[in-house]
């Protein structure tokens, strides 16, 4: 029986048809969890970026803010649809305040798109807190963009200053080598053996601000 | 064989990577943090154990022309369930590990076993191989991750141990240490076995 | 996004060489580098499969696994489509080309479970390029491929057995080796700039 010309071929399919309900059953049963867990950790990334604005406004820290998803989240954060800037676009706001924004900004890396959170002051001009979401840079590496000493120096940065002449500060910020120590305003430091992508970072920023700025020059907020 | 001496044998005596130099693609990648080379680690395990028992279970029904795209199958299903549950209950991690969960699919590892031990054993003895070789292919990702991120981050499992004194190696974090470790581990091992054999 | 497709060519073959960055390919790299003209035979297969299957599996993955809702069967069907190309390209050679299925032929087998293959169509997944930057990232990661096994074996050519010690012969040494071209390719890293 096991010479004939169709028994491979029987079994094959038999094969075929368990191993492919097995596991489209254990996909529908994990689906919503995975989704949700999609869903969760891109919105705590939201609110972690908006957590220092949220605390200097109540006085709560940071980590109680955290520790309260997704409780804190619908309390503070609030999703805005902007018609044509075609970003994610957030905001924290306490009784019908608005305390920062926050945008989903994109860029590319050396090995493949980046996504990132940002959250700007009321005015657009200043960065209140960075974070990457998502990236494919080279682990170890570019993929240290990641790590917080490098994030932290964009905090309070002014990325636009005078946008009607259409010149910005951000074209004087300039890299010094990581184990250097930032001798004025202007230095930040660059991830060691990450060249490309530090210099994308920078670029990122400095694009979809120019981009999130015009905009709303033209635009309501 | 005793199960004892399967298990000894395919974790130790035959151990597929230092002896036989199989399925280290998935492994160097991955070991410049220890977390991720024990979460992949576990992933082969299971896979392995539990294809080298169904492939050992249905080795009298398989034909031989098809057999190796039977094996094929069956691995690959035990990897889409690896990932599903990464991708469910530690997305972090799924994340970081990226395209190399789905590489154990090539890991030479389990072609090799499934060839070698469970397409001619009983599938209670294939299983008890199947965890010998996954532990012993574990231990070397984990011998050298342990040295990678302790010289590449000071820390283990990502608890830092060495002080703000210490500087990390960059190269500990980059590509060419994995190719030197596991060169010098083979070496180690190596003349151990030619003391022992003469 | 829209990195160009030209410079991920050039990447792959030099800043993130596929065997030397990302470990992919290993088994048979080691196996088949004793001889330059085997390892040139091998590596040109490589070059043409991985060409053709992230074209091939960019398609399946964007017209055939996202449409119908079966994403997480991807390594399957990734893995399917390259052993059925495989298979498919060996009938052809053998059938068209018989001289030259004698010098590559052989290796053809090889390549299903060289990881790099399959490693290729994940990335391209994972980086979420586009038809032509799959193209030319397989490509590129190929080429690259060829270039490290074709260094290696040249090198290996060269080594006195005598002078090196037992334990380390074989894989010990090829390692070593291969770490030390990971260094020296380390190098390459600021000749392609994304702007």
């Amino acid at each position: 029986m096991k010479d004939s010309f169709w028994y491979p071929i029987v079994f094959m399919l038999i094969m075929v048809v368990i191993f492919a309900s097995i596991l489209s059953v254990m996909y529908r049963f994990s689906q919503d969890k995975i989704l949700r867990q999609e869903r969760d950790s891109y919105q705590i990334a939201v609110l972690s970026t908006l957590a220092s604005a949220i605390s200097d406004y109540t006085g709560e820290s940071t980590e109680s803010i955290m520790a309260a998803y997704p409780e804190s989240y619908e309390r503070f954060v609030r999703s805005r649809d902007y018609p044509e800037l075609d970003r994610e676009s957030y905001q924290a706001e306490v009784d019908e305040e608005i305390l920062a924004y926050c945008f989903e900004i994109r860029g590319k890396g050396l090995w493949g798109s980046m996504q990132a959170l940002v959250s700007t002051t009321v005015d657009l001009r200043t960065i209140l807190d960075f974070n990457i979401v998502n990236q494919h840079e080279t682990p170890g590496l570019g993929a240290r963009i990641e790590e917080d000493w490098f994030l932290s120096q964009f905090r309070d940065r002014l990325f636009v200053v005078n946008p009607d002449a259409e010149e910005d500060i951000s074209q004087s910020y300039e890299f010094i080598a990581e184990t250097q120590t930032p001798e004025n305003e202007r230095q930040l430091r660059r991830v060691t053996g990450a060249t490309i992508t530090s210099d994308s970072v920078i670029k990122m920023l400095r694009d979809e601000f120019n981009h999130i700025y015009k905009y709303f020059r033209n635009n309501e907020l | 064989m005793t199960k004892k001496e399967i298990f000894v044998n395919a974790a130790f005596r035959e151990n597929s990577v230092w002896r036989q130099i199989l399925g280290i693609c998935s492994a160097l990648a991955v070991t410049n943090l220890m977390l991720n080379s024990l979460i992949l680690g576990l992933g082969v395990i299971f896979t392995l154990t539990l294809a080298n028992f169904t492939i050992s279970l249905i080795r009298n029904w398989t034909p031989r022309s098809v057999r190796m795209m039977i094996q094929t199958l069956i691995i690959a299903s035990y990897v889409i369930i690896v990932d599903i549950f990464l991708k469910a209950n530690l997305p972090e991690i799924s994340k970081q590990l990226g395209p190399y969960v789905g590489l154990i699919i090539t890991n030479c590892i389990l072609m090799g076993r499934a060839e070698a031990f469970a397409s001619q054993n009983k599938p209670f003895d294939s299983m008890i191989d199947g965890i010998g070789a996954g532990l012993g292919y574990t231990l070397v990702l984990l011998v050298i991750s342990f040295v990678r991120e302790l010289f590449g981050f000071g820390s283990i499992f990502g608890l830092r141990i060495l002080g703000d004194w210490w500087i990390s190696w960059s190269i500990m974090v980059m590509a060419p240490s994995a190719f030197f470790l596991l060169a010098l581990l083979i070496w180690a091992i190596n003349t151990y076995y030619y003391k022992a054999k003469a | 996004m829209d990195i160009s497709a030209f410079v991920l060519f050039w990447a792959a073959i030099f800043t993130s060489n596929i065997l030397l960055t990302n470990f992919l390919g290993m088994c048979s790299y080691l196996s088949v580098s004793r001889e330059i003209d085997s390892a040139m035979g091998l590596g040109l297969a490589v070059i043409f499969v991985l060409t053709i299957t992230s074209a091939l599996n960019w398609v399946v993955y964007h017209y055939l696994l996202v449409p119908f809702g079966i994403v997480y069967l991807q390594y399957i069907i990734f893995i399917v489509v390259i052993a059925a190309f495989v298979q498919f390209l060996e009938l052809l050679i053998e059938r068209y080309a018989p001289a030259l299925y004698y010098s590559l032929g052989i290796f053809l087998p090889l390549i299903t479970v060289n990881c790099a293959i399959l490693g290729v169509s994940l990335f391209m997944v994972i980086r979420s390029y586009s038809f032509i930057q799959s193209v030319a990232f397989g490509a590129g990661s190929g080429i690259g491929w060829l270039l490290a096994i074709l260094m290696l074996a040249g090198l290996r050519r060269k080594l006195k057995e005598k002078l090196i010690p037992i334990g380390l012969r074989g894989a010990g040494i090829s390692l070593i080796i291969t770490g030390i071209m990971a260094l020296g390719f380390i190098g390459f890293s600021g000749i392609v700039q994304v702007q």
